[in-house]
């Protein structure tokens, strides 16, 4: 195996879980994520970074450019929640229905609420969600560290401030 | 400190990403400035609500992953490598060096290297069984052929098998020290199916004159198809689009 075949291996093995994961999030697409995470990791073997010490941020910084990229092309509305749990099936068996109307409610509280942020904001929340520091994220969206905790801060004031009122 | 701290200093407080000097700092003021501290708590508990917000989310999406597309999750990527130059093999050369291979290679295998039962023919047609003793495994298909499917699945399974579907009896499955190479003719409208077991982690897939198709599975059941007739020829090919 080559180099950069081992280093998309271990990218695979090491960190498409949380790319995909965090792609979901961010387009709130699963399919369209799992096409993301995989053309980003023909990036990775095409095109790896000079530095693949930083693979991990590498990965998350050109995955949020594809999936950008990738909604723009198809048209389809940026968002973080829209309707993935309405429209896709359940494994489990379904709530009743008073419980299902709870959740689909909630569901679309969070939706509006998360929708509310801007695509570098919801960026940022989502590296910090998957444990990146602020450094990392500054470093991932070309800012700086200062700037990352001002917005994520902003960012966090948006959707808190419309979640205050919900009992989740 | 004589002013109030900022909102990203407080954040990266909650975070604990603020170097020792300036943490000790903004609990000294946090302690006196009851602004701050109101502050602080409001974005903690609004920092708490939005993980809950996403996790909730996440809670919808984890069924929806494993049940629209279970292959997918299963961990279907597809990456074109620059593996180019397969050569075209001489089937008398085949049928009379693959055991060689066999004796070459037994004993003194390596990780990626496919060990045959002892008493299993390297070359065969129809179904053949064989033992992949790495997480890597080559399959090689020198010739385009006029029609036919490839088959690849990867479930749990003691072993692996591939097989020979609808062939005119000219092709061969030749199993080498690194995986598997399918041996037929341009003319040829068989389909193969190629079964391995769980431990298998990568699959390369060499077309003839073109780069390979490396298939990553993550530990679960996964299943490709693969046009003979028109195998992938982009280099961003996705998993998707091989059928």
């Amino acid at each position: 195996m080559s180099g950069s075949d081992a280093l998309v291996t271990e990218a695979f093995r090491e960190h498409r879980e949380a790319l995909v994961r965090y792609v979901a999030r961010f387009t709130g697409d699963p399919d369209l994520a799992e096409d993301v995470v995989q053309e980003t990791l023909l990036r990775l073997r095409d095109r790896p970074p000079a530095d693949t010490s930083h693979v991990r941020g590498w990965l998350f910084t050109v995955a949020t450019n594809l999936a950008r990229d990738a909604l723009k092309v198809s048209r389809r509305r940026l968002m973080l929640v829209r309707g993935a749990g309405d429209r896709l099936p359940h494994a489990d068996p379904p709530p009743d229905p008073a419980t299902a109307l709870e959740r689909a409610e909630v569901r679309r509280r969070v939706r509006l609420a998360l929708d509310r942020l801007s695509v570098k904001e919801r960026t940022m929340l989502l590296m910090r969600e998957e444990g990146f520091t602020h450094r990392e994220i500054a470093e991932a969206i070309g800012t700086t560290t200062k700037s990352v905790g001002t917005m994520l801060a902003r960012a966090i004031d948006k959707v808190g401030r419309a979640l205050e009122s919900e009992r989740l | 400190m004589t002013t109030h701290v900022e909102d990203g200093t407080l954040l990266r407080f909650l975070d604990g990403e603020c170097h020792p000097g300036e943490h000790q700092a903004v609990a000294l003021h946090r302690d006196a400035c009851g602004r701050c501290a109101t502050r602080l708590a409001q974005l903690s508990r609004r920092a708490q609500l939005t993980r809950q917000a996403i996790g909730l989310w996440d809670a919808d999406m984890r069924p929806a992953l494993r049940v629209s597309f279970p292959w997918r999750r299963a961990a279907v990527v597809m990456v074109m490598l620059g593996i180019g130059g397969a050569v075209r093999p001489v089937r008398a050369w085949i049928a009379d060096g693959a055991r060689a291979v066999w004796m070459a290679v037994a004993g003194t295998t390596t990780d990626g290297d496919i060990v045959p039962p002892p008493d299993q023919p390297a070359v065969a047609s129809g179904l053949i069984r064989f033992e992949p003793a790495g997480t890597t495994f080559e399959l090689t298909l020198p010739e385009r052929q006029r029609a036919g499917v490839l088959r690849i699945e990867i479930a749990a399974r003691p072993d692996a098998e591939a097989e020979v579907v609808g062939g005119s009896g000219a092709e061969d499955l030749m199993v080498l020290p690194t995986g598997l190479r399918i041996v037929s003719r341009a003319q040829s409208e068989a389909s193969y199916t190629v079964r391995l077991p769980l431990q298998v982690e990568v699959v390369r897939v060499v077309f003839r004159d073109q780069p390979a198709l490396t298939l990553l599975a993550a530990g679960s059941t996964t299943r490709w198809e693969v046009d003979l007739a028109q195998p992938p020829e982009s280099t961003t090919v996705k998993a998707d689009r091989v059928r």
